[in-house]
């Protein structure tokens, strides 16, 4: 053993933590001992929840934004955050990895469908169901397969979680700078159903956001399926115990790469959608826009909890649709050009300087 | 006067209680051991002492001043140095390298003059070279100065890392298991070396060590910790007789140690 | 037992250099020819680098400059990744805030150029003081998140802000009288990064330099030793925010104008890169890593004009990440790693080291092995 880092038993070491927690957390525990017995003292989280909900709503209710619009424009705005969130933290809980090529998997998904399901009418706009099942298809396969040769190729060989980050980024680079030799710098993308579905809440409601909202869900329930099965409980603790997954007779190579292909499959589902959303896709896109906003919203659900990751990426949705709305009314598009991005990093730095753990995340 | 010492020392882990009302004196110029069995609670105290825990109640003194909440390097400045379970070595230097910035708070320029290479600051870092140095020639490592420690047995770090503590110019130098990694033979001459650095330097010497015939041979004073509680204190030759201890590291029914 | 051996009493170490019969081992010299040769080929370079300026084509000038300013960007974050053990994936942020603060300073205040400068020192040093803070409490990949949120911010809201960017028309920054021309431009830089060189050189053969690189390896074992961690964890921040805020007044003058568009994830990214591809922790391997990627562009479209290529200098990035993939695959220490004898050579050692090759380095940094 080469001169190390003196290493005391790590349980040991979180233990130190818990015995002298620091700032907030330490203030929250001055806080528990000083609870007394009273219904208000109990219950005072849920009070504090509530309080903060009425003064949020009266706050929303105030701002110069189209509440209805906000809450679908957010919902399904979230719904791909979280179809990436999702991916992020699949990987970071299976192989502790974070994962700066997730968003990318999604943009090589949404362009190999502009690029291969030409002549059904894809590229067209009007899609048909042949062409949408194709496209799906492509998106989630080519999406798939590029996070399983990521992690074949690249990660397996790779020691640290750093030199995996530096890849990761890299291959982000790499993927965007091809699609920009391949198909320049935009490229139009078709909306699944164009139009209005139905008109709620004061706004109209696209079938776009609804079709995105019903694949989220769709994904939501399959995933939770998956993590029940033995298959998935393995899947989940494999970066805890890498040997807990060959008691189910899977390698842990085979694990892994489970994941990231689940991780990728995802980021194309969430590329195709997204890639409507504006009506063309330019090169990393899915990082631009979106990478950012899953990492605050896997982060926000706390990073190893798919629930939490889900979660976390909706209300994020909200945050930033709200943000565009504000910028758009206080006429700060010059200053702010991408008010999603800009309120979810907001967001992103509030919730690591408080609360690193997320909402739901478990603590040390 | 007491160099060292802890007051009813206790800390708990999330309700765990690692120490106990622990009291421990260290006198000038001592060769102090601290033994029992494995999870005792040990190396939980060289952490309390050095500042990388704080005691939930209780205080460490260090010549005479409460250091409870102070930090591990404003204990090193106040004389305190410790070597680690696991060798604590910064693994991309050199030995010598190792030594010079060890001793860190010896150094008496500032900034400015480190980056401009003010005259007196070359002059300085020259000093320090030749003292760490010396430090190696004194403990026999100096062949080893420009080795990395990539290529060092595990034994020959723990040595290297006792010189570098040295090179912190400690009044009490802590020792965590330090014959991990040597044989019977190097055993025998590291406690010479003890006693030698002891009378050389002054020093008091704390230490952490399983093998107890040597800790019954070199120390002066011994302390058993057991289960986070001192189970017993006194001389070597009183600790080889208490029944306590021996049933403690051999179970029940032992008469005596060694 | 052993106190009835004698033995003869011995100075304390620590107190005069009574003891030093052997004395260090003396330090190994090249021969007379080794000598010339090193210097020879050394003042070769210095050659080439000097003649550089007027022998760039037409009106690419300010490449040179540019690339001049990504070396010392590069060495800004070798301080951090290299040396500190600390990532940053939002460099671009100390790089911007320099640039829109020297160009506030020359245009809006009508500061002279070389305290413009010094105002862009100022405020990069100010900006990673406070990502500094936040590192105190967050680390790892959490940390790196940080840095990436931090970069962005600066990007997206701070260097849009009107008064900054001037509406989006960008922040004008005019040269000095002294070197008004590209070519005397590109001396001013590549003077710059002489000097940052030499202050690196200093920071790693010093006290602060030494206790930096002590603590990245172990923040238990720098505190045993009386490095006081928090305080050092800060001045690297700082040194290396004020290292980046000079690079970033620098390159306001090189177009003469900072605009918003600059500052992306891609260009912080790009920095990573150098430093990785260099070796984290190698000064010549991170300069030739950033001389390499900061020239790409410029080669490809060259290549590209001379022999009728599809592939021009857009595909740079492509380049760039697939030579860091092959090295963080193949070669984890860089260039530092793959040239060390050339690098050892040059610096006045034996081209083999002696030890033996050190493939024990950590891939976040690996020391100082060359001088400069």
């Amino acid at each position: 053993m080469v001169a190390q880092e003196t290493k005391e038993p790590t349980q040991e070491e979180s233990e130190a933590e818990r015995a002298h927690p620091r700032g907030l957390a330490g203030l929250a525990r001055l806080g528990d001992a000083a609870r007394t017995g009273t219904w208000l003292a109990e219950h005072r989280t849920t009070v504090l929840w509530v309080v903060a909900g009425i003064v949020g709503v009266a706050v929303l209710a105030s701002l110069p934004i189209n509440l209805g619009r906000a809450a679908i424009g957010g919902v399904s705005q979230g719904a791909v955050y979280a179809l990436v969130a999702l991916g992020l933290a699949l990987v970071y809980t299976s192989t502790r990895v974070l994962n700066f090529a997730q968003g990318e998997f999604g943009s090589m998904g949404a362009y190999a469908a502009s690029a291969l399901v030409v002549g059904v009418g894809f590229e067209r706009g009007d899609v048909g169901l042949v062409s949408l099942f194709v496209a799906a298809f492509v998106a989630v396969g080519v999406g798939a397969l590029i996070a399983v040769l990521t992690n074949l190729l690249v990660i397996r060989r790779l020691g640290s979680a750093f030199t995996a980050l530096v890849a990761t980024a890299a291959l982000f680079m790499l993927m965007q700078t091809a699609q920009f030799l391949a198909f320049g710098l935009q490229r139009p993308f078709p909306r699944i159903r164009e139009g209005t579905a139905f008109a709620a809440f004061g706004t109209n409601v696209l079938w776009q956001e609804v079709v995105i909202v019903v694949v989220l869900a769709a994904v939501a329930a399959l995933l939770a399926m998956l993590f029940r099965t033995p298959l998935g409980v393995a899947l989940l603790a494999s970066a805890q115990e890498p040997y807990a997954a060959s008691l189910y007779g899977v390698s842990p190579k085979t694990m892994s790469s489970l994941a990231w292909g689940t991780a990728g499959a995802l980021a194309g589902l969430g590329g195709l959608l997204a890639g409507g959303v504006f009506r063309n896709i330019e090169p990393g896109f899915m990082t631009t826009d979106y990478l950012v906003p899953a990492f605050t919203g896997a982060l926000l659900g706390g990073i190893t909890s798919m629930s939490g990751a889900v979660v976390g990426a909706l209300l994020l949705g909200l945050v930033t649709t709200i943000a565009q709305q504000l910028v758009t009314s206080y006429q700060l598009d010059s200053a702010i050009p991408n008010a999603p991005v800009a309120s979810s990093f907001v967001v992103l730095l509030i919730v690591l300087a408080v609360r690193p753990t997320g909402l739901f995340g478990k603590k040390g | 006067m007491a160099v060292l010492s802890a007051r009813d020392v206790s800390i708990s882990f999330g309700g765990l209680k690692a120490l106990t009302d622990v009291d421990v004196e260290v006198n000038e110029n001592e060769i102090v051991g601290l033994i029992g069995p494995n999870g005792a609670g040990k190396t939980t105290f060289f952490n309390c002492m050095t500042g990388f825990y704080t005691p939930t109640s209780g205080d460490v003194f260090i010549n005479g001043e409460r250091v409870s909440e102070l930090r591990p390097d404003q204990r090193t400045v106040r004389g305190v140095g410790r070597t680690f379970q696991h060798v604590g070595l910064v693994r991309s230097f050199t030995v010598l390298e190792n030594v010079m910035v060890a001793q860190h708070r010896k150094v008496g320029y500032g900034l400015l003059s480190g980056l401009t290479g003010m005259p007196w600051a070359l002059e300085e870092d020259k000093v320090l070279r030749a003292r760490a140095y010396e430090v190696l020639d004194y403990l026999g490592l100096a062949h080893l100065a420009d080795e990395r420690l990539g290529g060092l047995s595990y034994g020959m770090l723990k040595q290297v890392e006792v010189a570098a503590v040295l090179g912190t110019d400690p009044d009490v130098l802590m020792l965590d298991e330090p014959l991990a990694g040597l044989g019977p033979e190097e055993s025998d001459e590291f406690g010479e070396r003890l006693l030698r650095m002891r009378r050389d330097l002054s020093l008091t010497i704390v230490v952490i060590e399983h093998h107890v015939p040597f800790m019954l041979r070199v120390c002066d004073y011994i302390y058993v910790l057991n289960f986070g509680r001192l189970l017993a204190e006194g001389k070597p030759e009183a600790i080889r007789q208490n029944r306590d201890v021996a049933e403690a590291y051999l179970g029940e029914g032992a008469a005596t140690l060694a | 037992m052993s106190d009835t051996v004698a033995q003869p009493p011995v100075q304390a170490p620590t107190e005069g250099p009574a003891h030093g019969a052997t004395g260090p081992p003396a330090t190994w010299r090249p021969s007379p020819t080794g000598m010339i040769a090193r210097a020879l080929v050394l003042a070769g370079l210095l050659a080439i680098v000097l003649a550089a300026p007027p022998m760039m084509p037409g009106v690419t000038t300010n490449i040179l400059s540019r690339v001049a300013v990504f070396v010392i960007v590069a060495l800004s974050l070798n301080i951090l990744i290299g040396y500190t053990g600390q990532i940053s994936l939002g460099h671009g942020a100390f790089l911007g805030a320099g640039g829109f603060a020297a160009g506030i300073a020359i245009t809006n205040l009508g500061l002279p150029w070389a305290f413009a400068q010094v105002v862009a020192v100022l405020v990069g040093g100010a900006f990673a003081l406070l990502l500094g803070l936040v590192a105190l409490r967050v680390k790892g990949l959490y940390l790196a998140l940080v840095t990436l949120a931090y970069g962005l911010f600066a990007q997206e809201v701070l260097f849009g802000l009107g008064w900054v960017s001037r509406g989006g028309a960008g922040m004008p920054a005019d040269r000095p009288e002294w070197a008004m021309g590209d070519v005397a431009y590109a001396y001013v830089c590549i003077a710059a990064v002489a000097l940052i060189w030499a202050l690196d050189w200093r920071l790693t053969s010093s006290r602060a330099g030494r206790a930096i690189q002590a603590l990245r390896d172990s923040e238990k074992v720098a505190a045993s030793w009386g490095i006081n961690v928090t305080s050092h964890k800060l001045l690297a921040f700082v040194l290396s925010g004020m290292v980046a805020g000079l690079a970033g007044g620098l390159f306001a003058s090189v177009e003469q104008l900072v605009s918003t568009q600059t500052f992306t994830l891609e260009l912080s990214l790009t920095f990573l890169f150098m430093a990785v591809l260099g070796g984290a922790g190698s000064r010549p391997g991170v300069v030739l890593a950033a001389v390499l990627l900061g020239f790409l562009e410029f080669f490809l479209d060259q290549l590209a004009a001379a022999f009728d290529l599809a592939v021009d200098g857009s595909a740079a990035p492509l380049f760039s990440a697939l030579l860091v993939l092959l090295v963080l695959l193949f070669v984890p220490g860089g260039l530092a790693q793959l040239l060390r004898g050339v690098f050892r050579w040059l610096s006045f050692q034996p081209f083999r080291d002696p030890r033996g090759d050190d493939d024990s380095q950590p891939a976040m940094g690996g020391g100082d092995g060359g001088r400069p």
